[in-house]
This record gives structure tokens, sequence and C-alpha cells, in this order.
């Protein structure tokens, strides 16, 4: 009797999910089956890595909930009643619903919301679809929704958003590369907490802590990564743009400001029009005005272009042709000088002297760094906070010089790509996350009928209500393509099943500077298929499948067709390095990609809503000052644990076992207040909503305000589910509309269970 | 040179508490439910949760696990003689004769048996000894994605793993307890 031989293949992968830390694995496979991960080695041994997510991504791929076959619903949405169908019925019924309303609404009706759960290459297939198709794209790049303000804070500022621009080669955006921290003698980390969501940005931060850099973590809550700060400076939520004016003023009061940079790479002395608050410019033979904004000449004692200007006053107030004007430096001055140590403390509550001395330092242990992500970007005026964090780094003249300026996780970098997104220069219409909850229940600026869910949970973005009430009715037909049967699938008219990750081969990016590819390890389990299989199969029904007639490795290959890089090296390498200088710095070479060419803190596109400086401004809804506050006095945060990606992972059972369910955390002060014990039953509401869920004291928290992990479903609280207490107002000065969840409040009481 | 006993470093500044070498243990050894690294926060009552009063905070991470001691209590403490250490100074539980009567679990300080019902037996770290015969390092050490775990010959002086324990004036859980521990932490 001949037993079966048994096969045992170890596959280099990589793990998906978009914390944007790429760690490349090493996928054990014993006869067919995944039995066990472990992080993959890199030419730069730094990046052998992986996390407790990355480590459970096995119990994820065999997950009992994985949904199996394609699901069509019989109830009512969201009632829970399927009939299994086969994938042709599938194909089917999405082809007819989609030419009908085509045929009925146009093109645009069909849209696409595209989430960030993977950011393989070929898993966007459907964004190649709604470009055939000419349809509507939700959330392409920054229209995602969330994470946008700092992005475009860096756009405003050295004319680029922070992560890559896919029109340039080699264009990294404004950060530089996380290992560069290892040049920095001070390292702030600011609104963010890596420890737990980027945790591998952690060990580079204590490799340059070992050398002797100094770690300031600013946040209000004492999180991990601020009990690991040398100095941890707590702040009232919301106001950090406040904390920035009070350092901007120290800094300059103390004149430790870098005058060489502010004069010859910034916008500092750009003279401005005291009537319109624009720059002002030189007037051609016409008397038009030309592009060349004028500088203040001292030693001509008059207004001379910059561009041929010898030397420039970085202060003062001038009168040129008639027109009164000073240096943007001096408005920055004169805003700032409001900002004195007594009103940021009464402000922020950070004592004067934390304040002064942390100014100090920043100003003169150079170079500094800051470490930042998206705990400021939550805020209805974040981008105005990132603003006055660039201006810091500018002023201070941190900007271009190794050790400096700032870094993000790792900086993400181009495929050659636009071919494949945008096949013969066919866009979509593309929609913002955000506005999609006026567009989809108002029709405007144009109906949208039909929405093809891929890669995302929506639900996450906001009021479950709202979505129930207002944006699903007035859709017809919803498909949503996912692993499990997320609140957004529980609401779809057809269910896909995708395969994971290391059931199918695609093409990513990083950690920088890489490039790996994510091979297959396993077959497709159940009727499970690629985002990529579904979308060849309903391309041909459509009758573009000539847009799709190629297979998935050889669009890979044209995909990585990136310095010396092919789909073979990638096989036989794993992982393959940029031809890049690192560590990477952004703006080594003093060259803005902004109007001016120089760093523009000050900003001509927000004159119109009066914020050409980095102003501070109060939180539109989560503060203290607020009226609402009288009712609901607690500010509510949802800050990312180390066991989810948004929602990914909630579900997953190896990280249940260690964090089971979500709490209220509060601090002990407001628990006391509201008789609120260990564990007890809460309810924390507003008037857009409730959510029940148990509390746990805790003395991190900082008092007055509530906190509740990001990421939980709907299904794990006793009732309701964090976004809805959260709002969907759209701050008119973004370019790029943003979700401002943190900016809310909240009240708690005691509850029980119904 | 025989290693007469191997022995782990933690770096408790580099700990951040993310329990990758609990899930890291877990899978490597097969575990259904548990882990042999315990990741506990030292500072208030529950996960990540810091002791003092706002803002006055201090918190840390601690993973724990069997400490391998030079002079375990665990060992004369099992009456079946389960608990063996080996010459390279692993503490291993051989479980066809461990009954699972928790005798070890009672005697250790250091909360490092783990009692697994289904199987009747008492299980902890073997420093992934099945690892260490093929040349590789302990599973959990592999993972720690900041370099917080260090894993060598501690009998050895010139080892690189004794000198971060000289150098970083590592410290050991319970020290009157006699135990001689392994398993060492450099503070925060």
């Amino acid at each position: 009797m001949s037993r079966r031989q048994s096969s045992y293949q170890t596959i280099r992968t990589f793990c998906p999910p978009h914390c944007l830390m790429s760690c490349g694995i090493l996928a054990h496979v014993k006869n067919g089956k995944l039995v066990k991960i472990e992080p993959a080695n890199f030419p730069d041994p730094r990046f052998n890595r992986i996390c407790l997510k990355g480590l459970s991504q096995i119990s994820q791929v065999y997950h009992q909930d994985r949904i199996k076959h394609p699901l069509k619903r019989v109830g009512k949405r969201g009632e829970g009643k399927w009939n299994q169908i086969t994938w042709d019925a599938a194909f089917d019924l999405i082809s007819s619903q989609f030419q009908r309303i085509i045929r009925d609404y146009g093109s645009t009706a069909v849209a696409w919301f595209k989430g960030a759960g993977t950011f393989g290459r070929l898993s966007d297939a459907p964004k190649r679809l709604a470009s055939v198709l000419q349809g509507t794209l939700i959330g392409e790049g920054m229209g995602d929704g969330i994470d946008t303000t700092g992005p475009q804070a860096s756009l405003d500022t050295f004319g680029t958003a922070w992560w890559a621009s896919p029109t340039e080669k080699y264009h990294y955006g404004g950060s530089n590369e996380v290992a560069d921290c290892l040049n920095s003698r001070l390292i702030v980390i600011w609104g963010a907490n890596f420890a737990e969501t980027a945790p591998h940005n952690m060990r580079f931060i204590f490799d340059a802590m070992e050398k002797g850099a100094k770690l300031v973590v600013i946040d209000p809550r004492f999180s991990p990564t601020a009990s690991k700060a040398d100095t941890w400076i707590p702040i009232r939520p919301g106001t950090d743009t406040c904390l920035a004016l009070g350092l901007l003023n120290i800094i300059i009061s103390e004149g430790l400001y870098d005058k060489e940079f502010l004069t010859n790479y910034t916008v500092g002395p750009f003279l401005v029009r005291d009537d319109t608050r624009f720059f002002l410019r030189e007037e051609n033979e016409n008397g038009q005005e030309s592009q060349n904004v004028l500088v203040w000449d001292p030693t001509q004692n008059k207004g001379v272009p910059s561009t041929t200007a010898k030397t420039a006053s970085l202060t003062g107030s001038y009168l040129v042709n008639g027109v009164p004007c000073k240096p943007a430096f001096q408005r920055l001055i004169d805003l700032a000088s409001k900002y004195d140590l007594q009103t940021v403390e009464k402000t922020t509550g950070v004592p004067s002297e934390v304040v002064k001395q942390f100014a100090e330092e920043y100003a003169t242990k150079k170079p500094a760094s800051m470490g930042l992500l998206y705990g400021l970007d939550r805020w209805y005026f974040g981008n105005l906070t990132y603003r006055s964090l660039f201006t810091l780094m500018s002023i201070t003249g941190q900007i271009g010089i190794k050790g400096g300026g700032f870094f993000l996780s790792d900086p993400t970098h181009c495929l050659n790509e636009e071919w494949w997104g945008f096949p013969d220069g066919k866009k979509p219409k593309f929609l913002d996350a955000l506005r999609m909850y006026d567009a989809i229940p108002n029709g405007e600026p144009y109906p949208i009928k039909a929405l093809w869910v891929y890669r995302g949970n929506f639900f996450r973005h906001s009021n479950a209500n709202r979505i129930i009430d207002e944006i699903l009715p007035a859709l017809d037909f919803i498909v949503v393509a996912d692993r499990f049967l997320t609140q957004t699938a529980q609401y779809a008219d057809l269910v896909l099943p995708v395969c994971s990750s290391f059931e199918t081969t695609d093409i990513q990016v990083g950690p920088f500077p890489y490039v790996q590819l994510q091979q297959k390890a396993i077959d497709p389990l159940y009727e499970s298929k690629s985002d990529f299989e579904i979308t060849v199969e309903v391309a041909k029904r459509l009758g573009v499948g000539d847009y799709f007639n190629q297979s998935a490795e050889e669009y890979i290959e044209q995909l990585v067709n990136i310095d010396s890089i092919t789909l073979n090296r990638l096989k036989e390498e794993g992982a393959i390095a940029l031809e890049v200088t690192r560590p990477h710095v952004s703006f080594l070479d003093k060259h803005f990609l902004t109007p001016s060419g120089r760093v523009e803190f000050y900003v001509e596109r927000g004159v119109e809503f009066g914020q050409e400086l980095p102003i501070y401004i109060e939180p539109e809804e989560g503060s203290p000052q607020n009226q609402l506050a009288k009712k609901y006095p607690l500010i509510f945060l949802q800050s990312h644990s180390r066991f989810h990606v948004h929602t990914s992972f909630a579900n997953n059972p190896d990280l249940l076992e260690i964090n089971p369910e979500p709490y209220v955390e509060i601090n002990p002060v407001d628990a006391k207040k509201r008789n609120i014990t260990d564990d007890d039953l809460v309810a924390v509401f507003n008037d857009r909503g409730e959510v029940k869920l148990k509390a746990r004291l805790n003395e991190g928290i900082r008092p007055g305000v509530v906190d509740i992990h990001h990421g939980w479903w709907a299904k794990q609280f006793d009732k309701g589910s964090y976004q809805d207490l959260t709002h969907e107002k759209i701050n008119p000065a973004l370019a790029i509309p943003n979700f401002s969840y943190f900016d809310c409040l909240v009240e708690i009481k005691k509850t029980r269970r119904v | 040179m025989l290693v007469k006993q191997y022995g782990l470093v933690f770096d408790l500044l580099r700990c951040i508490g993310c329990h990758t070498c609990s899930l890291a243990c877990k899978i490597e050894n097969g575990l259904d439910r548990g882990s042999w690294i315990i990741v506990q926060t030292i500072g208030g009552k529950h996960m990540d949760m810091p002791s003092g009063k706002y803002p006055e905070l201090s918190m840390h991470y601690r993973p724990e696990v069997c400490n391998h001691c030079q002079n375990p209590l665990c060992l004369p403490a099992c009456p079946t003689d389960a608990i063996s250490k080996t010459d390279e100074g692993i503490i291993l539980v051989d479980y066809e004769t461990c009954t699972g009567c928790g005798e070890c679990v009672d005697a250790c300080p250091y909360d490092a048996p783990k009692l697994d019902n289904t199987k009747g037996v008492a299980m902890m770290c073997t420093l992934c000894a099945h690892r260490l015969e093929k040349g590789l390092e302990p599973f959990c050490v592999k993972c720690c994605p900041t370099n917080a775990i260090h894993f060598g010959a501690i009998d050895k002086p010139e080892s690189e793993i004794s000198k971060l324990i000289r150098v970083k004036k590592a410290e050991v859980r319970a020290p009157e307890k006699k135990t001689r521990p392994s398993v060492f932490y450099i503070p925060q």
C-alpha cells in the first residue's frame, strides 16, 4: 500500500494589511495547508520583521466565518438571509444589473467603493473596470475620507503630498525614511502611537535612542509609545496647533529660527499685501500682475522681485508702490505673538515651563525629526495642525537635512501603474468617500444606483443609522466582495467570497525602499476568488473583456517595470531595493514643488478662509467651550490598538484571546462622578446615537476624555457602535474632505442590559 | 565549547507590549489556547494601563516565561520526576510521565508552568529546543519586532548575552527565591 507523499514548501510572500509596514513573510505550507508564518529575510536585516497580526494570519485564513460561496440576499437588506448561488449566476446578476443601471442612469451611476484592506495592485482591478466603463470610483487615493489632512498640508507647504506622487519617478513626497531618525538628536512623536500602529518604527527609534537621541511624545493619552518617552507632553485633545504656535512664539522671540533657511528657501521674505492678504506681485508693462512676488530689499530700500533680490527683509512693515505690506514671516510673528506661555497653558493644559523648554530643545537640538501619523488628522481643523508643524520644521531649518523633517511609517513609492488603473487614458469619475454621504442619498451631482465594494468596510467610517437609513435605500444594487460578512457585506444584495492574500499572487510595495511579490502559497479556499479574477469575469460579460485579456503575471511584469526589476528577479530574490540613496531624506536639494518653489508656510489658497497661516481655532465640536459640552462634556477619541487595522482582525481568534472585547476607557475622576466602576455596562451617547459596552477605569486617559479602540465590529458591542456617535461634517477649507471622528462630544452613563 | 546554560534577556525599554512573542510561541509550539510567554503590563490593573495619577504615570511591559532556573523549584516538586534539566540548562517536561498534578505550578515563583487540561499535562517554554537542535534561535527571538529579546549562553562570560547582562545591569525576577534564573531583564 503506498502512502501519499507529504509535501512541505516555504514560499516568500507579503503581509498585506494596510498598516503599511509591509512585512515580508515566509509561508510554510504542508500538504497544501498554511501551517506557519515567519519573518522573511531582507538584504538589510533590520527589515526582517513581523507582528502579532502578521502571525495571526493563519487563523484569519482558516477562520470558520470565511464566506465560502457567492451569496444572494433573499430577505430584507441586513436581515441575514442568503441563498448560495453559483459564480456564473453571480456574474450574470452583476452584469445585468449594471447594464440596466447604465442604460437608465448613465455609466457614472455605477460606483465602486475602494477600501484599503490590502494594497495589492491586481486586487485593484475593479478600478481598471471603473475606468473602462466610465463609472464612479469612491475612495481613490486621498479621496478615502480619512488620512488626508496631513498630505494636504504637505501639499500646501511643500508642494507634494507626504506619500508618493505618481507623476515623478522617485518622488517620495515630503517625508523621510524612518531609518533616517538614526541621524536625529531629538525625535518628537506628535499625535501618533507607533508602538501599536507602526511597531516596526520603534525598532529604529530605539536604535536612535541607544545612540543618544531623546524621545518626546505629545499625546493626550498615556499610550504605550508615551510610556517609552524621555518626556511625555500630555495635551488637551484638539489644541495641538495652539501648542505649535506657542512653540513658534518662543523660537521667534528668542531668535532661535534659521534666518538663512527662512530667507532663501521659504516664503518668509515674500511681501503680503495688508489689504488682500495675497502676495504682492510685480506689475508688468501692461499694469498687470506677473508671477514675480516682491520682497523688501533693505540695501536698496525698495521692493524687488524675489528672483533678483540679493537681500530680503523677514520683518517689518513697508509701503511698496503705494501698497502697505509686510513679509510673510512678519505676519507669522504677529500671529505667534498672540500665543504667550500663559495663553498656551490655559488652552492646551501644557505647563508654561514645559512649552518653553521643549521649544528651545526643538530649535537647538538639531537635527530633530518628527514622527507623525494620523492622530492629528481626525480633527475638523487637522490640516492647520499639520501645517503648524511643518511651519515649525521650516523656520528652524529642519527641512532637507539628515535627521530632520518628519517620518511616517515607511514612505511608499510607486510602481509603473498609471496604464493599469487608467487604460487608454480613461478615468472614472472620482468621488471623495465623505461626499458619498450627500451624493448618494440626494443624487447630487448625479445619481448613483449601484455600488461594488471591494477591499473595504465603509461602516467603519460613519454613523450606521445614516448609512442604513439614507445611503442604502438610494441604491438599487449593492455587491460586496470580502472574506467575511462585515457590517457592509451584511447589507449587500450580493456577497462574493474573496480569497486571502495567501491564495493569490499580487504585487505591492514596501517596506521602503523594497518591492516584494505577494506570491500565492495555497489554493483559494472554498469557492473564493481573487478580486482580479472576479473583475475579469464581470468585464467579459459587460463586453470589455479585451481590457483584461492578459494573465495576472503578465500584468505584474508590466507593473514592476521600474529600475531593473522583473517578475523573475522578484521570485528569485524576494525583496529588491529601488536604486535610491539611503537613508532617503526629502528635499536635500531644497527644491520644492510649490508655486513659488519655496516652502509655503503662508498659503494663498487659505486666504479665502482666513487660513493663509496655520491659525488656531477651537475644535469644531470637541471643545469644553462648545455650548454642547454642557450636555455632552466628554471628548470621544478612538485610539487605534495593535489588535486591529481599522476593522481588519477584529474577528481574529488568536487576537481575541488576548484582547477579548471592547471597553470604553475613562479616567477614574470622571468615572467616580458618574458612579461607574470597572466592567460596568455603560452607554456612551450624544444626539446622534448611542453605543453600549463595558467601562474600564484608566489613569492613562485624560480627565474629560473617553476612548474606545477603533476597529471593533458593531456585533461586538452590546448595542450600537462607536461610529454611531460621530459626524460627517465637511470642512469647506479642505480641498479634499476628511472625517473628523475625534472632534466629537459625548456623555456616558451606567446602564443595564436589555 | 559546550553550552551549559542557555538563557534569554528581555530589554524592557525596547519591549512595546505587542504580544508578538506570545503569538510566536503559540504558533511554533502548536498551542490551541494560551502561550508559554505572557506579556504583563507592569503598572495599572489591566493591560496597557499605567500606575499613578494623570499625568504622573508610569508603565512598562514584562514578558514572562519559564526562567530555566539553575536551581529550579519545579523540578524537586514534581512527584513523578517528569521535569528534567538538560545538559544545556533547559527545563523540560516529559509529557509521558507528567500527570498534570500541578505541583510544579504551585512551586514555581514565576507562574511559568501552564496546565493544559485537555492534554492533562503541565507545559512551559522549552527555549524552542527543537529549533536549537537545528542551529536556530527560539522563535520569539526571531519574531520580536523591536529586537527586544536576546538569546545565548549565559554561562560563557564572553558571550554577547553575558556582556549585555553585565553592561546593561540586567536583573532577574524574585532573586530572593535563590532559584538562579536564566532569564534576565534590562530595566526600562
